[in-house]
């Protein structure tokens, strides 16, 4: 189901808010490389939307930035590391999952 | 004697003597200077609050790309300003408007030549005209309809600047202008918009605002340009936040850059907080603005049907300029934070890529 831009602004936040939440300490560079591009991409986005004057705001979103729709690929990396990890871990990270799961699902 | 009075009698019945071209009372003539000045004033700041939003927006793109150049990622290197050239146009437009009534104001009750203020003033009828809703931050609190019709009834404004020379009357300039002054206002109040919704209905529709009342009566929903500029300080800091958990597991953490980031984090934060309380006060110091001169038109109004001085200086005029105070010292605070905080990204708060980063557990794989 197609979200509107209201949908997809709350949700946004709610991404950023969920990855802004995740202690990060226990992830490797190259992970929280990824967790900084992705966080700059929905940042930016938030922002777009924010700055936009969207006449319909119930009408069907579409990703404005370019760096959003680019950020698909170190989400669902992260999206495969933390899968690959144990119970215990998958714990630690369930903001980090929540995060990028609502993301993931505005770029489907 | 006599020939003083004779001079005196001719001189009252020159016509547009009394509060008509050159208004004869010399508080009042400072009266409407004073304005003019605290107009210009307030409209220059809030120039310098989108600026603002827009370096903050800089500083956090800068630190991202640092730290993520750190970590050995493969960060987005583009800068995406917040505002396009567009819409810091249509608001530059509004405030030259907004700037240009209040100068003619102060021209035409000391009696000035008007020229000076129309070659400046060439071209902003024009620009109004051109306006667009889309070019402000509206739609978190006002459909588009409303949006539509603020933005339309602002480029009437322009017409102030088109009246012909015999009506260059302080009194009719300042009657038709109140209604388009408040228009700006209230553009410029919602397009600074608020930090979090400041009504229930905000999460389904929009709140109820009539645009007659008394402006101290809006309600918006989160949005415009506080919430934009909030959420470049907490990306900002959040990077800091991250740097410093990253920090912490890393084997060799120097304490000095511990410290900097440290510091780093708190004069964000401290930044952000003053910024949002220079826009609240931007928006209080509208509202003041808007009272002052409906005073100044009631004033002039009185002076026009009355032969006896005007009351000058009333409390409502006394409390624009007292709010302009407060934020031209609001402004310092927020300008001399956010000199010191682009200063020290350039040098000692950088990142300093070092062993100890590189040493960070997980290394460069974090397979």
């Amino acid at each position: 189901m197609a979200n509107s831009y209201r949908d997809a602004f709350a949700k946004l936040e709610k991404a950023q808010a969920a990855l802004n939440t995740q202690d990060v300490s226990q992830l490797p560079s190259s992970q929280l490389a990824n967790l900084e591009r992705s966080k700059a991409a929905v940042y930016g986005e938030i922002q777009a939307l924010q700055v936009k004057q969207i006449a319909e705001r119930d009408g069907d979103y579409a990703a404005l930035t370019t760096a959003f729709r680019e950020c698909k690929s170190e989400l669902s990396d992260l999206s495969s590391w933390v899968s690959e990890k144990e119970a215990r871990d998958r714990a630690i990270f369930s903001m980090l999952i929540k995060g990028v799961s609502i993301a993931l699902s505005l770029l489907v | 004697m006599q020939r003083l009075l004779q001079i005196f009698i001719l001189i009252s019945s020159l016509p547009g003597f009394t509060a008509c071209s050159v208004i004869d009372d010399v508080l009042l003539t400072e009266e409407v200077g004073d304005f003019s000045r605290g107009v210009v004033a307030l409209s220059a700041i809030i120039t310098k609050e989108f600026a603002l939003a827009e370096e903050i927006n800089t500083l956090g793109f800068t630190d991202n790309l640092k730290f993520q150049f750190e970590l050995g990622g493969n960060p987005d290197t583009n800068l995406k300003p917040l505002f396009s050239a567009s819409d810091t146009a249509a608001r530059q437009s509004v405030l030259t408007a907004l700037n240009g009534y209040a100068e003619t104001l102060a021209a035409v009750a000391s009696g000035k030549s008007l020229s000076s203020e129309y070659s400046k003033l060439v071209g902003t009828g024009g620009n109004l005209k051109e306006l667009s809703s889309g070019n402000f931050n509206l739609a978190h609190s006002l459909s588009f309809l409303d949006s539509n019709e603020l933005v339309n009834d602002i480029s009437l404004f322009g017409k102030l600047f088109i009246l012909p020379e015999r009506d260059k009357k302080l009194f009719p300039i300042v009657e038709k202008g109140g209604t388009a002054l408040k228009k700006i206002a209230l553009l410029l109040y919602f397009d600074i918009g608020a930090v979090s919704d400041q009504s229930s209905k905000c999460s389904y529709t929009y709140p109820k605002n009539d645009f007659e009342t008394d402006m101290s009566s809006l309600r918006l929903c989160k949005g415009g340009l506080r919430s934009i500029a909030n959420n470049a300080i907490r990306f900002d800091t959040h990077i800091w936040k991250d740097k410093l958990a990253y920090l912490k597991a890393s084997e060799n953490d120097s304490a000095d850059v511990r410290s900097s980031a440290i510091e780093r984090l708190v004069s964000i934060q401290k930044l952000g907080q003053n910024l949002d309380l220079l826009l609240s006060e931007t928006q209080a110091t509208l509202i003041a603005m808007v009272k002052a001169h409906e005073t100044l038109e009631t004033t002039l109004k009185d002076a026009e049907e009355s032969a006896s001085p005007p009351i000058t200086a009333t409390s409502k005029s006394l409390l624009f300029h007292e709010k302009l105070r407060g934020l031209l010292e609001t402004a310092a605070k927020v300008k001399s934070a956010m000199s010191a905080l682009s200063s020290d990204s350039e040098s000692t708060q950088s990142f300093h890529l070092n062993a100890s980063t590189q040493s960070h557990i997980g290394g460069s794989n974090g397979k």
